[in-house]
């Protein structure tokens, strides 16, 4: 090691920084689109929702479905996403989620039945749209801003997590429906007892948190390449954020995603410097998350309260 | 304790016809039905690849059984999904040999499946003739004779590969390779042939399975290589395109080997632009006038109304061996499969080629075909422009 080191101390001098927090840019805007919804759900119905991973798979077919199926141009795709999973997410609470509660269901229960969801939609959209990867028809464009490399669809990604981030915020803030789900989430029974038909705030909010999870599914899809299996690939990091921000917090989701995107992105720099295989990437960011659900158990969600 | 006591009793009692099963004897001759596990990629990164060679081996049983079968018995392919993945694919030969009673297989068709499953198959005796798994770690095991491969190790393509860069003249090289057997072992033989000739500017592995690739090639941009050594499977292969046109990393030479050829570029637009621009590769490829090739794609082609892909002729010639091997041995037993494999494989002139096998159960020489990607009639398509032979 002794002798890596200024090999390792060069290396680092070398790499392009401002493009390295660029990329985690690109990457915590994913998580963060798509950990929104997972928090708020977990905030209102109390259990992780696993079948959130089929969610944004689903959205991603949706959109490929609209825009390069029909050829209806890739911004339709946008709204082809947005609706087919804001429907499937509400339909599941409602169709599934909503009566396993009311009988009683468990934490477990409501998970394993989200898991069982999961599978269902993965391999109906794996039957539907076949098992084989696929890929949008439209090129993006790429330019160099200064020194660092963008392309349009990334410029899109940043802009509608910003977007999805501001929305969120007046929603939750300014309008009844968001304070009615920021009260019936930390106290169900108050909430209950002031008039908040918490039926309605919670279908809204799997409603929104589901298309929310098809407009990042979307992003992934045109960004690599669709597969059954996209939504599940990602399920991993979503909850990392979910969790780092503390479960059910918006503003926390809001650094954790940050925080994960460039855990991820430094750390394919450091071990590519040391040799190592950046298959730890994952590795750096939960290694981070376990220091700080240490440090912090709440998670982030305390700095933002 | 005294429950537990019985419990293990019973869970022995019942365990005891199977012990007694197992060491049967080879029955003289050979059965009524002869079984040929298969096991290739029918999902997974490389299915486009894996439902071509599975239909070389079909072709082949047809040929064998029209032929008469083999000593007038019949032979029956038994076709197995390894969805380009080790543990899949253990699980796959695990089904054949244990639930199919299968002892000779061709396949499975990646390096990292073949070094998995490799332990396992010596233990229960049963032969692997893989047509594709080209990792050169395979060699070294202690297991190594049994997994035989029609295709050759990739000390001889990391050589074709460093070559290429060489005869360019490209002295300062980036290399990117998948962190299994297959992108590691070319990796490692790359670099020893590159020593003195180039500088080596990153060496990155990457997750074939996380399909997002910016930093890393990121990293390759700010070494400003004058060429990239790429090692990849199809799916993470067209976004590591992908990704590389969108950073302009088109602007220098790519240099990959078989595992992105035969890509399905229709599929993978940007992939494909980016390879027509910038990548050329290596492909273990017979050289097209060899008469038995031809001869080979011909009825392939008429057979299946489509052409043949990298791997077709070398397991079409692994399945046919495997019958000249059986008939050899005269009975269905895996030991003796093996050592008539080494007889009938020696010399043998196949689809793919001479084949004789080494005492390690590898393929003598090798010969290699040049690659590039062409848009011809706005469809991209890859193209052979030279052939080299490496010993």
């Amino acid at each position: 090691m002794g002798e890596r080191l200024p090999l390792v101390i060069y290396f680092l001098s070398m790499v392009n920084w401002a493009q390295v927090l660029f990329n985690s840019s690109v990457t915590g805007c994913i998580y963060l689109i798509s950990a929104v919804g997972l928090t708020l759900t977990y905030g209102l119905s109390k259990f992780p929702n696993f079948a959130h991973a089929e969610f944004m798979t689903l959205g991603a077919y949706a959109g490929y479905f609209l825009a390069d199926q029909l050829g209806l141009g890739f911004p339709s795709a946008f709204v082809a996403a947005f609706i087919a999973s804001g429907i499937l997410g509400a339909l599941s609470y409602r169709g599934i989620f909503q009566p396993l509660a009311k009988r009683g269901a468990s934490l477990i229960h409501l998970m394993v039945a989200a898991i069982g969801l999961g599978f269902v939609i993965r391999h109906f959209v794996g039957e539907l749209w076949g098992w084989s990867p696929r890929s949008f028809k439209v090129t993006w464009s790429a330019f160099d801003i200064g020194i660092v490399r963008v392309s349009d669809l990334w410029l899109w990604l940043i802009f509608a997590a910003l977007a999805m981030a501001g929305l969120m915020h007046l929603l939750l803030t300014k309008t009844k429906i968001g304070k009615a789900i920021r009260g019936t989430s930390s106290n169900p029974e108050l909430a209950l007892a002031s008039g908040v038909n918490i039926n309605r705030v919670t279908l809204v909010t799997w409603l929104v948190g589901a298309a929310l999870a098809g407009i990042a599914g979307l992003f992934r899809g045109a960004g690599t390449r669709l597969s059954p299996m996209l939504g599940w690939d990602i399920l991993l990091p979503t909850f990392a954020v979910t969790i780092l921000g503390g479960i059910g917090s918006f503003y926390g989701a809001i650094a954790a995603a940050f925080i994960i995107g460039l855990a991820e992105n430094i750390g394919v720099v450091f071990l590519t410097s040391f040799g190592i295989s950046t298959e730890y990437r994952m590795a750096i960011a939960f290694l981070i998350l376990i220091i700080t659900l240490i440090l912090r158990p709440g998670g982030l969600a305390r700095m933002f309260r | 304790m005294g429950k537990k006591l019985i419990l293990l009793f019973v869970v022995f009692l019942l365990l005891l016809p199977v012990a007694v099963a197992c060491p049967a004897a080879p029955v003289p001759g050979l059965p009524e039905e002869i079984k040929i596990g298969c096991v290739m990629s029918m999902t997974g990164a490389l299915a486009a690849m894996g439902v071509n060679m599975r239909d070389a081996a079909k072709l082949a049983v047809s040929e064998i059984n029209a032929a008469g079968g083999i000593a007038g018995k019949k032979v029956t392919l038994l076709v197995e999904d390894d969805a380009t993945d080790p543990a899949a694919s253990l699980l796959a030969i695990k089904k054949l040999v244990e639930v199919k009673g299968v002892k000779v297989i061709v396949g499975p068709m990646i390096s990292g499946a073949v070094m998995a499953s490799g332990p396992y198959v010596a233990e229960r005796g049963v032969l692997l003739l893989s047509p594709s798994a080209t990792s050169p770690k395979i060699t070294e095991q202690p297991w190594t004779h049994w997994a035989f491969r029609t295709c050759p190790s990739d000390i001889f393509q990391g050589a074709a590969a460093a070559k290429i860069i060489i005869d360019k003249g490209f002295k300062k090289v980036a290399i990117l390779v998948m962190d299994n057997p297959y992108g590691v072992g070319i990796e490692t033989v790359a670099k020893e042939a590159l020593k003195g000739k180039a500088e080596i500017v990153a060496s990155i592995r990457y997750d074939e399975k996380k399909l997002d690739y910016l930093t890393e090639l990121g990293i390759i941009k700010d070494k400003k290589p004058d060429a990239v050594l790429h090692v990849g499977y199809h799916d993470d292969g067209a976004i590591v395109y992908k990704q590389a046109l969108g950073l302009g990393l088109d602007i220098i030479q790519w240099v990959a080997v078989e595992g992105v050829h035969g890509m399905p570029l229709d599929k993978f637009p940007e992939a494909g632009k980016f390879m027509a621009k910038a990548v050329v590769g290596t492909v273990p490829q017979t050289p097209e006038d060899l008469p038995a090739f031809k001869k080979f794609r011909d009825v392939y082609e008429k057979e299946f109304k489509k052409s043949t892909t990298v791997y077709c002729d070398s397991t079409y010639d692994a399945t046919k061996l495997v019958a000249l091997a059986i008939k050899e041995a005269g009975v269905y037993d895996g030991a003796k499969i093996r050592d008539a494999l080494w007889k009938v494989g020696k010399k043998y002139s196949g689809a793919s080629g001479t084949i004789s096998f080494d005492e390690k159960g590898d393929r003598i020489a090798a010969s290699y075909g040049i690659w590039k990607v062409e848009l011809v009639a706005g469809k991209y398509h890859f193209k052979t422009i030279e052939f080299i032979t490496l010993k």
